[in-house]
């Protein structure tokens, strides 16, 4: 891994915040010290990237596989049926 | 039965908007709609009979997950288990050697072959419980770490463990897919010598 850029983030700091960095979970000032890392740091780029689209697979396996309007009405049903419903 | 909040005139108008995102949540868990459907009646029930604990101001959504997550895991008659918790930074730079394996077998793009795509929702559903419960509330349904720890009960460093735990899980197991798939550098490799 490459060491030898003289910025505040180095290779290893940055892989640790990786994730951080990739959920939004950084504060601005954080995001600008990873981001100029990586403009100066392809190997550092190459993981981002690589990491970007490991998260981009998992999130594609979101599923609807329920008819949430349908469910909606039963739940307002049951709620009626148990004295919950919201008065009128 | 009477409603048993003074602030009974908001309860579905307050809640059955993230119905949706329970509902998804709860098929999530259960991996079965008609269970699902019966959780997400469960636990807007149990949220009305609770909704004088709820405190006005406060995410109502990750209120809704955290009882229906309870209820799941009481219809399974599981006990939170209290895993080790890992070190997040560790998990991160494993994750990284993982990229770093990868590229040296020809695998940079296999996140985007689809053979490794339809793979995923059986590599999330193989993860250990503590760990498949973290992916699916962040990387499923966009909780923050801070709300997924409010949800689950636990230290926001522990979401963060655990997530990193996850992906590292899923991402060498599709790896390993798609290896197995012969999709690699040394995998193709190997099967032109072997012609």
């Amino acid at each position: 891994m490459n060491t030898g850029h003289n910025h505040d983030v180095d290779c290893n700091a940055l892989v640790a915040q990786l994730w951080d960095y990739l959920d939004g979970e950084l504060s601005t000032e954080h995001v600008g010290a990873l981001e100029m890392h990586l403009m100066a740091c392809s190997q550092c780029s190459g993981h981002v990237e690589f990491e970007r689209t490991v998260l981009a697979a998992i999130r594609q396996a979101r599923t609807d596989a329920i008819d949430a309007e349908r469910l909606t009405s039963r739940v307002r049903g049951a709620l009626a049926a148990a004295g919950l419903s919201d008065p009128r | 039965m009477t409603f048993p909040s003074s602030a009974t005139s908001s309860f579905e108008a307050l809640t059955l908007p993230h119905l949706k995102a329970v509902a998804r949540y709860a098929h999530s868990l259960t991996r079965e709609v008609a269970a699902a459907e019966d959780l997400v009646q469960d636990t807007y029930l149990i949220a009305a009979q609770s909704w004088h604990t709820f405190i006005a101001g406060s995410e109502c959504r990750a209120w809704l997950f955290t009882i229906c997550r309870h209820r799941f895991l009481r219809s399974q008659k599981r006990e939170q288990r209290q895993e080790p918790v890992d070190d997040a930074t560790l998990e991160t730079l494993a994750t990284a050697r993982g990229h770093e394996a990868a590229r040296a077998d020809g695998l940079s793009g296999a996140f985007e072959r689809q053979e490794v795509l339809d793979a995923v929702q059986g590599a999330i559903a193989a993860l250990p419980e503590a760990y498949r419960e973290v992916a699916i509330l962040v990387d499923l349904h966009d909780n923050s770490y801070e709300s997924a720890a409010s949800i689950l009960g636990v230290p926001v460093g522990t979401v963060r463990s655990r997530l990193f735990r996850a992906r590292r899980l899923l991402q060498e197991q599709l790896l390993t897919h798609a290896r197995d798939l012969g999709l690699g550098r040394v995998s193709s490799a190997i099967k032109e010598m072997s012609r």
